[in-house]
C-alpha cells in the first residue's frame, strides 16, 4: 500500500554556504538510506533556511519480505572429526542460530555451511526514527553544534520534527525533539507553530504563512525584482552566481530591493566597495554605464508591504563598513607603498620571511626574463618583484585579504610606477583558480611565473610535498597556473632543464619527484585528451611544454580520425621489431643490402618524407603514418630475422629508422583507442 | 615476526602472505573495504578473523592490514 509521506526537520537558520556545500549530498544520502532499507522510491528535497523538506507522493507502507542468504566455511574446515571448529560454531553465532540449524550447499565446487533467513518486511513507519536519525548523521556540514543539554550535534539546533504519513503523524524522537502535527512559518507571519492536518495541506499553510518553499521559486523570484529595479532605475544589477545562490539559501520570502550610499565612498577602488558589500553583507553591486554607482542591490527575507525601514537599516550597516575602507585607503595612500617590515613577516617555517622570498623571486624572474625577452623593461620588472608583496603590509590587505595584489596595483599607481609595474603586480597572483583570467602582459606574467615557481621549489626544498588529498600550499593550482600562462604567453618551458635550472638557488630538492609531479600535472591540463596519447607523447621524451601540447594536440587528432586503428597495428609491429634497438645511436642504412623491392621502395619513400619540412606535427605525423601501405608491403614481402646477420641488421635498421622519426614526436605503441 | 604461512581466514584458507598479497595487489587501506572485497573474499564466513583470531590469538586480518601498511610484510 502507498501512502504520501512528508517529513520535515525543522532548524534554526542555517548558515547558507554549508548548506549549498553539502546540498548536492543531502538526496543522495537519503536516497542510500532508503535503498539499505528496501524502501528506495522517488522523492523530492527541498530546503529554506530553516527547514529541510522530504516529500514522497508514493511511499509503501511496508518492506517487501526477503530472503538473507549466509555462506560459511567449507565443511572440511567447519567440521574436524566429526566435531565442530570455531568455523563452524562463529558461523552459527554470526547467523544468530544453533550448529542444529545450519545446512550445506554447493559453492564454488565445495559444500559449505549454509544458512537461509526469511527477512519479514517491516512496517515503514517502524523503521522511520532509525532512518531519519541516519540521515540527519549523515549530513556533515562541516562544523556541528550541541544545544540544550543533548550530547548529540547538528549544524544548528532542531527545533521541530514533522513526519506525516498520510494524514497520521509518525511518533519519534530526534535529537531530544518530539515529532508533532505542526509546522513553523515565516516569523513575521505567525511566532507559533501552525497546525498541520495532513501531508498535503502543507504546502498551502506554507504558502500562505509567507514561505517560499522551493528555492527554483526564490530564485526566479529575486532575478524578477532585479529586473524590475533595473528597468525602473536604469541601472544593471551585476548577478554573482555564487552570491544569488547563497541569497536563495538564506531566504524563505526574497525581495530584492535598491539601497544607496554616500557618492565621497566611490573614492574607492571599485574592488573595495564591492568586497566590502559581498563578502559581508550579501549585497549585489549595481552599475550605470558600465560604470560602479553608489547604490547596492539588497535581497530582504521580511514579509511587508513596506520596505523603507529595511533598505534604511542596511545602509546603516554598509555606511560604516565603507567608512572603515576609506579610512584604510587614505592611510595606505599616505604611507606610500613600501616594503619595510616585510622581513618580518614569515613566509613559512624553514623557508625565512616574505622579504626573503621576494629575493628568491627576483632571482627567478631574471633568469626567466633573460629566457624569454619580453617586450618590457628590466627595470620595471625588478621593480614590479620589488613591490608585489609590499602591500601586505597596507592596512586595507590586513582588513581584506583578498584584495592582495589588487592593492598594490593601486597604490603603485598613486605611487608614481607605470602602468606596466602596476598590471604586474596586480595581476601576480594569477590564475588563481580553474576559470580565472590569466596575467595579461609579458611582464605580469614572469612576476606571476616567479611566484608560482619560488613557492613550488621553496616548499620541495623543505619537503613539503602534496599528498594524496592534501596540498595545503596550492602547489598543484600553481603548477596548473604555470602550465597556463607558458601556454598562453608562448614561453617556452622545459620541465627538465627549466627546474633544473632554477633549482639551483635551493638546497635538497628530490628533481625526480618535483618532475613527475610538474608532469601529472601536465596531464591534467590536458584531461580531455586520451590519456594513453599524453603517455605516448611523454615517452618520447618532450619535456618542453609548448611543444608538448603541440604534439598530444597533433597525436590526438590523429587518434581520433577514422582508420587510425588500422594504422596503430602496422606501427606497433614497427615498434616491437624495433625494441632491442638502441635508438639513440646513428641508424645506418645501407642501400646495397637491400634484396627485395619492398624494402627499396619503403626506404625511398622514407627518405622523401623525411626530407620534406612540415608546418605542424600533425601533417609530420600524418606524413610519417603514411608510410603504412610501404610498411605492410615490407611486412609481407620480406622476412626481416634471415640467416644474413648482416642484411638482417640492416632491414631491422630501416624499420628503427621509420620508428625513430615517429618517436620524435610520440611513442606510437603507447596509444591505446 | 609471525610465520607468514600462519592461517588466518581459516574458512577461505588463507595465510598471512595470502592477505598480505591482496591487500597489495588491490590498494585495501581499511577491514571494511577488506571483508567486503570479492576478489579474495575473507572474513566473511565465521568472521573470527576480523577480531579475536581463529585460534582466539590475536592473529587477525586488521593485524596482517597494519603490518601491511607499516611495510613489515
Amino acid at each position: 500500500m502507498l501512502k504520501p509521506l512528508l517529513i520535515e526537520i525543522g532548524v534554526e537558520e542555517l548558515p547558507a554556504v554549508p548548506l549549498l556545500k553539502e546540498l548536492k549530498n543531502i538526496e543522495k544520502k537519503y536516497a542510500d538510506i532508503l535503498e539499505k532499507n528496501s524502501l528506495l522510491c522517488e522523492f523530492e528535497f527541498y530546503y529554506t533556511p530553516r527547514r529541510l523538506v522530504i516529500w514522497h507522493s508514493e511511499f509503501k507502507t511496508h518492506q517487501e519480505d526477503s530472503v538473507e542468504e549466509f555462506f560459511g566455511a567449507p565443511l572440511a574446515v567447519a567440521y574436524k572429526d566429526g566435531e565442530p571448529t570455531p568455523a563452524a560454531n562463529g558461523f552459527a553465532k554470526k547467523c544468530g542460530v544453533t550448529l542444529d540449524e545450519l545446512t550445506t550447499t554447493t559453492k564454488g565446487g565445495k559444500e559449505v555451511l549454509y544458512y537461509k533467513k526469511d527477512v519479514k518486511g517491516q512496517a515503514s513507519t517502524e523503521l522511520m526514527a532509525d532512518m531519519l536519525g541516519m540521515w540527519i548523521k549523515s549530513l556533515d556540514f562541516g562544523k556541528s553544534m550541541r544545544w540544550g543539554s543533548s550530547s548529540e550535534s547538528f549544524i544548528r539546533p532542531i527545533r521541530w520534527i514533522n513526519v506525516m504519513f498520510g494524514d497520521e503523524l509518525v511518533d519519534i524522537e530526534l535529537f531530544g525533539v518530539k515529532s508533532a502535527k505542526s509546522t513553523f512559518v515565516h516569523r513575521i507571519s505567525n511566532f507559533d507553530a501552525v497546525a498541520v492536518s495532513g501531508a498535503k495541506e502543507y504546502f498551502e499553510i506554507l504558502k500562505e504563512g509567507g514561505v517560499t518553499l522551493f528555492a527554483e521559486d526564490r530564485m526566479t523570484k529575486i532575478l524578477n525584482d532585479f529586473k524590475a529595479l533595473e528597468e525602473k532605475n536604469g541601472v544593471t544589477i551585476e548577478i554573482d552566481e555564487e552570491l544569488l545562490n547563497e541569497v536563495v539559501a538564506i531566504t524563505e520570502n526574497p525581495t530584492a530591493l535598491l539601497g544607496s550610499f554616500d557618492e565621497e565612498f566611490l573614492r574607492l577602488p571599485p574592488e573595495v566597495i564591492i568586497t566590502s558589500m559581498k563578502e559581508h553583507q550579501r549585497y549585489f553591486p549595481v552599475f550605470k554605464d558600465g560604470k560602479l554607482i553608489n547604490k547596492f542591490c539588497v535581497v530582504s527575507n521580511a514579509l511587508t508591504d513596506d520596505f523603507s525601514l529595511v533598505i534604511e537599516g542596511n545602509e546603516k550597516v554598509l555606511r560604516p563598513r565603507l567608512a572603515d575602507g576609506l579610512f584604510f585607503y587614505d592611510n595606505d595612500l599616505k604611507n606610500g607603498l613600501s616594503t619595510a617590515g616585510l622581513e618580518k613577516v614569515a613566509f613559512f617555517k624553514g623557508l625565512g620571511s616574505v622579504a626573503d622570498k621576494i629575493k628568491r623571486e627576483t632571482k627567478i624572474a631574471n633568469t626567466l626574463f633573460d629566457t624569454y625577452t619580453p617586450h618590457a623593461k628590466r627595470d620595471d620588472l625588478n621593480k614590479a618583484i620589488g613591490l608585489a608583496k609590499a602591500d601586505l603590509m597596507s592596512e586595507m590587505v590586513y582588513e581584506f585579504t583578498e584584495l592582495q595584489g589588487l592593492m598594490g596595483g593601486y597604490y603603485a599607481i598613486a605611487g608614481g610606477e607605470n602602468q606596466e609595474v602596476a598590471i604586474a603586480i596586480t595581476e601576480q597572483y594569477l590564475p588563481d583558480g580553474e576559470d580565472s583570467d590569466l596575467p595579461s602582459t609579458q611582464l605580469s606574467a614572469i612576476v606571476a611565473m616567479s611566484l608560482k615557481l619560488d613557492t613550488l621549489l621553496a616548499l620541495f626544498s623543505i619537503n613539503q610535498i602534496p599528498t594524496g588529498s592534501r596540498d595545503p600550499f596550492a602547489l598543484r593550482r600553481a603548477v596548473n597556473g604555470l602550465v597556463r600562462i607558458t601556454s598562453e604567453h608562448n614561453f617556452e618551458f622545459n620541465v627538465v632543464e627549466k627546474l633544473k635550472e632554477l633549482a639551483l638557488g635551493y638546497e635538497n630538492i628530490d628533481m625526480q619527484k618535483l618532475e613527475s609531479f610538474f608532469l601529472e600535472r601536465v596531464k591534467q591540463y590536458f584531461r580531455g585528451v586520451n590519456p594513453s596519447v599524453i603517455e605516448a607523447v611523454l615517452a618520447s621524451g618532450e619535456r618542453e611544454l609548448l611543444a608538448l601540447g603541440k604534439k598530444i594536440q597533433a597525436l590526438d587528432t590523429i587518434v581520433n580520425s577514422e582508420g587510425f586503428a588500422e594504422y596503430s597495428s602496422t606501427f606497433k609491429r614497427v615498434a616491437n621489431i624495433t625494441k632491442d634497438i638502441d635508438l639513440s645511436q646513428g641508424l645506418g642504412v645501407n642501400e646495397t643490402l637491400f634484396t627485395e623491392d619492398a624494402e627499396k621502395t619503403l626506404y625511398e619513400r622514407y627518405n622523401e618524407v623525411t626530407a620534406c619540412g612540415y608546418e605542424s606535427y600533425e601533417l609530420e605525423l600524418d606524413a610519417l603514418l603514411g608510410l603504412k601501405p610501404e610498411l605492410d608491403n615490407f611486412f609481407e614481402k620480406v622476412m626481416v630475422n634471415t640467416d644474413d646477420e648482416a642484411v638482417k641488421n640492416n632491414r631491422k635498421s630501416l624499420v628503427a629508422s621509420v620508428y625513430k622519426s615517429i618517436l620524435k614526436i610520440a611513442d606510437i605503441k603507447e596509444v591505446s583507442i | 615476526m609471525i610465520d607468514l604461512d600462519t592461517e588466518i581466514c581459516v574458512c577461505n584458507g588463507l595465510s598471512v602472505k595470502d592477505i598480505a598479497e591482496c591487500i597489495k595487489e588491490n590498494n585495501f587501506t581499511t577491514l571494511e573495504e577488506l571483508v567486503e572485497n570479492d576478489v579474495c573474499p575473507m572474513g566473511d564466513k565465521c568472521e573470527s578473523c576480523r577480531d579475536d583470531g581463529y585460534h582466539d590469538d590475536g592473529n587477525n586480518i586488521p593485524m596482517v592490514l597494519s603490518m601491511v601498511q607499516k611495510g613489515e610484510i
